[in-house]
């Protein structure tokens, strides 16, 4: 019953797949701003887009930052603690799985 | 007419309708250009549908241990009778409304729900996006009046499986508002994707199984709006697609707190406020979001 169920996971997942379901949309201002705005009192501002488009730092309008990153076909958005600029390129969040942020730009106000 | 035990699975039976259902919507969803599917998501959410299986078959002796201790308390003998099952299956769903809504209250219990929340998407397969570790979160403990009051724990393992088979229904972008009747009493796809959606005027609402009018009655129902589309997920949506994460991840969070808490007033905070709450003024609770909103909204 068990491997028929593993089994059952691997279909519909594969016919997702199939059926195209695996499609990355790419990070543009306008996504950027509108995932940084789903963060309680945040209220974007400006937007700074990697080049690659792996990552991008939203301004709010009181001068906070959060970072979005893409995930599959959606966004994830983290609020940075304030002064907490990156350094070297990247951003150290110190969080399981988004440890390290790629953040090949730099962040307005930065003395870079 | 009586339903004597050995009663069937409900959940078991449907399996194969889930399979086939989940299967037509994503070929809607290809079709129609409503609602969304994400290969990696899916397969997340039907891994953790698959490990919650496991997990309630592992648990499934000491939680019908507990039920049968409950049971020799009865205050009534209920009969295996059709109108006992209706009337389980209508106190089941209160049970289940207010373990829904402590499973959103307390963290505690959040940290095993949050789980079915913990997808950006609403599909089918997030209906069967559950959790790991409710036995561990000790949510069985909400069904224990039914077993006291004298329903047969054979019959509210029945009527549970019926709800949490109507519940996998409601889970879909395809279905828009049902008519006005079926709306006002029962939980329908509209009321619960305000359940799933982060906007703060949805936060914390619609925690119904089956019938929609636990919330009206108690303050909780929001109704779905059409200039407020429902965005999915979690305030602080995972930043991995990886299931073995999204099934721990708020344990993991609530045990590194209470290292950190200073008093035992903190660490009771942690582990039994709200989620969101900490014991300083960076508090991120859904009644402070909403408070915030509502704020904005008077403003504007």
């Amino acid at each position: 019953m068990l491997l028929l169920s593993a089994l059952g996971v691997l279909l519909l997942t594969g016919m997702a797949w199939l059926l195209g379901f695996r499609a990355s949309p790419p990070l543009t201002a306008a996504r950027a701003a509108e995932e940084a705005g789903r963060i309680p009192g945040f209220r974007p501002a400006g937007v700074h887009l990697s080049a690659d488009g792996r990552s991008a730092l939203v301004e709010a309008e009181d001068g906070a930052l959060a970072v979005v990153l893409p995930l599959g076909d959606r966004l994830v958005s983290r609020p940075l603690p304030r002064g907490a600029l990156p350094q070297g390129g990247t951003l150290d969040l110190g969080e399981p799985f988004l440890r390290r942020v790629p953040l090949p730009i730099r962040a307005p106000g930065s003395r870079q | 007419m009586t339903l004597s035990p050995p009663l069937p699975d409900p959940v078991q039976l449907a399996i194969p309708l889930f399979v086939a259902l989940v299967l037509l919507e994503m070929v809607a969803v290809r079709l129609r250009g409503v609602g969304a599917y994400e290969w990696r998501d899916a397969g997340a959410s039907l891994a953790l549908g698959l490990g919650s299986t496991v997990a309630g078959a592992l648990v499934a002796a000491p939680v019908a241990g507990v039920a049968a201790f409950a049971y020799q308390f009865r205050l009534f003998d209920i009969p295996f009778a059709w109108w006992a099952f209706l009337l389980a299956f209508v106190a089941d769903d209160l049970a289940y409304y207010w373990f829904h809504r402590t499973a959103h209250r307390v963290r505690w219990f959040w940290a095993s729900h949050v789980v079915h929340h913990s997808s950006q998407h609403y599909n089918l397969t997030t209906a069967l996006r559950q959790t790991w570790t409710g036995f561990v979160s000790l949510s069985f403990l909400f069904r224990l009046p039914l077993f006291l009051l004298g329903f047969p724990p054979e019959m509210v393992v029945f009527v549970a499986g019926l709800n949490l088979v109507y519940q996998f229904f409601i889970h879909t972008e395809q279905v828009g508002r049902l008519p006005r009747l079926v709306e006002a009493v029962l939980n329908t796809p509209s009321h619960h994707r305000v359940h799933h959606a982060t906007n703060p005027r949805y936060l914390d609402r619609n925690f119904g199984g089956v019938f929609i009018v636990w919330d009206r009655l108690f303050g909780t129902f929001e109704p779905e709006r059409a200039d407020d589309r429902p965005r999915y997920g979690i305030i602080r949506n995972l930043p991995t697609l990886n299931p073995l994460w999204a099934a721990v991840h708020e344990w993991v969070a609530l045990v590194r707190d209470l290292a950190r808490a200073r008093t035992p007033g903190a660490a009771l905070g942690l582990a039994f406020g709200p989620p969101g709450w900490k014991p300083d003024d960076r508090s991120l609770t859904a009644d402070a979001i909403r408070a915030a909103f509502v704020r904005e909204q008077a403003q504007a």
